[in-house]
């Protein structure tokens, strides 16, 4: 994931916490905005109170969660999501997946070559009894063939 | 250590931790054993130390989050990490763990994984039940007021536990086993199968199995009150709160393994444990607001003060369900995984 994704995640995340105790305030005791200020007073001793120790907590969650809603906001304006570069697994095959199932076809297709102790019918079976059809089956194969 | 660095006068932390002989030459064993198993480890499974790293955490949820039901004395300032939680005793139980663990993966290599699982827990059994009575003796192990009242029933003569207390103690490692035995695959890189349509069936039972687990293991720790008196199935483990923390468990897995498909293990074990937390985080909440969560008299003790804003909880309750989430998740797709790929 490029460094600016990373920021515009954590910016998400930030935001993101910021609505859910706004409307949890709002819900509960109708003071959203009491709440926010709870939420970043809080936020402010937990930081300072541990000299910044407890920003190992805060900065991967803001980022996990800025990274959970912008996935949903793909998912629901159908936008098609990007291989993830967390998947080391397929960066070294042929052309490029075009969907998550796709990658995780693909991955687990490299993974079980790599390791060595399944031939392709093996890997074919297995995968058709994790539910996928011959289709998605041929297309990753294809997809997984080492350049030449 | 950390109650050192924030000064905690509170009872939970003013406990004897002066060490005697006998504690300190268990302390020492401990170390020592440790030193032993893993460098035997070593010689049958690659990365050992990692896979120990993972053992550790397993064993260190289990005792934090589990710490007001027991007492750790006489172990000296330097073996506590905080309030009574030992890191000396989480050493020694990771560790007797992996050496089980191992043993029989090596042992008895073909046998099914399931199988695996079990033997570790039937070999640890007596083996926990030993190292209890004599942590015992030595004055390190005591008991909240709860947790004896919990775990009250009919003596075993030859064995001088009560039979709730033997029934409990291989279920710790029930989830302490799965805990690792997950991460395990991803350190082993072990090629798994990704699944494209969940067994709904069989995912519903094995979360049920996990959440009772769970409930079982804190059940001295907090009560469950108020619920209908037909939706209780034993003392306070009530049928309407275990569905929900089940329901909420397979929507968060079924979302993630749906759509986060392509993330690896340890990634996809994250986003269960940050999906479920932000349901499951403003229920207990409501829960403990409402009277239906009453958290027992030991564990209140071992609350700071600090309550979270805009949930006015204990920030120890918020912290803690993630972590009590990774046992039970871990538990549930430790399962899934292994029938998913019949391993």
């Amino acid at each position: 994931m490029k460094k600016e994704s990373k920021i515009i995640n954590f910016f998400v995340g930030l935001l993101s916490l910021i609505v859910i105790v706004f409307f949890y305030g709002v819900f509960t005791s109708f003071d959203g905005v009491g709440a926010v200020s709870g939420l970043l007073g809080f936020a402010a001793i937990t930081i300072i109170c541990t000299a910044g120790v407890t920003l190992v907590i805060w900065l991967p969650g803001l980022w996990l969660l800025g990274t959970v809603v912008v996935k949903i906001f793909r998912l629901i304006t159908g936008r098609k999501l990007q291989p993830s570069a967390t998947s080391t697994s397929v960066q070294s095959v042929g052309s490029t997946p075009s969907s998550n199932n796709e990658l995780a076809i693909i991955g687990y297709i490299v993974s079980s070559r790599n390791s060595g102790i399944m031939n392709d019918a093996v890997i074919r079976t297995n995968l058709k009894s994790g539910g996928w059809s011959d289709v998605d089956i041929d297309n990753a194969f294809k997809k997984s063939a080492p350049r030449a | 250590m950390l109650d050192l660095i924030f000064n905690c006068q509170s009872a939970a932390c003013t406990f004897d931790k002066t060490p005697t002989t006998g504690t300190i030459w268990y302390q020492i064993f401990i170390f020592v054993a440790t030193i032993v198993i893993i460098l035997i480890a070593s010689k049958f499974k690659k990365n050992i130390i990692k896979h120990y790293f993972v053992m550790v955490i397993g064993a260190f949820i289990f005792e934090f989050f589990t710490a007001p039901m027991w007492l750790n004395l006489h172990l000296g300032n330097w073996a506590y990490i905080y309030h009574g939680v030992s890191w000396v005793l989480t050493l020694g139980l990771a560790s007797m763990t992996l050496a089980s663990v191992i043993l029989v993966d090596n042992l008895f290599p073909k046998l099914r994984e399931a199988y695996k699982y079990l033997l570790s827990i039937l070999i640890l059994w007596p083996v926990i039940i030993v190292v209890e009575k004599f942590v015992a003796s030595l004055n390190i192990r005591g008991y909240a007021p709860e947790t004896i009242k919990a775990f009250d029933s009919t003596m075993i003569p030859a064995i001088g536990m009560s039979w709730l207390a033997i029934l409990y103690l291989p279920l710790l490692f029930s989830l302490i086993i799965a805990f690792y035995k997950y991460f395990s695959y991803s350190l082993d890189k072990r090629p798994l199968v990704p699944m494209n349509k969940g067994k709904f069936g069989r995912n519903l039972i094995i979360s049920l199995v996990g959440v009772l687990l769970f409930e079982l293991l804190v059940g001295a720790m907090v009560d469950n009150v108020g619920f209908p008196s037909w939706s209780y199935i034993w003392r306070d483990i009530t049928f309407i709160l275990s569905g929900g923390w089940v329901l909420v468990i397979l929507i968060s897995t079924w979302f993630v393994d749906k759509y986060f498909i392509n993330k690896n293990l340890v990634e996809r074990f994250v986003l269960y444990l940050a999906f479920a937390t932000v349901i499951i985080a403003p229920i207990e909440a409501w829960l403990i607001h409402s009277g239906h969560r009453v958290y027992l008299p030991s564990t209140v003790a071992n609350f700071s003060g600090f309550v979270v804003p805009g949930f006015n909880i204990p920030v120890e309750v918020i912290f803690a369900v993630p972590f009590y989430l990774a046992l039970t998740v871990a538990f549930i797709r430790y399962w899934a995984t292994i029938f998913d790929n019949k391993l």
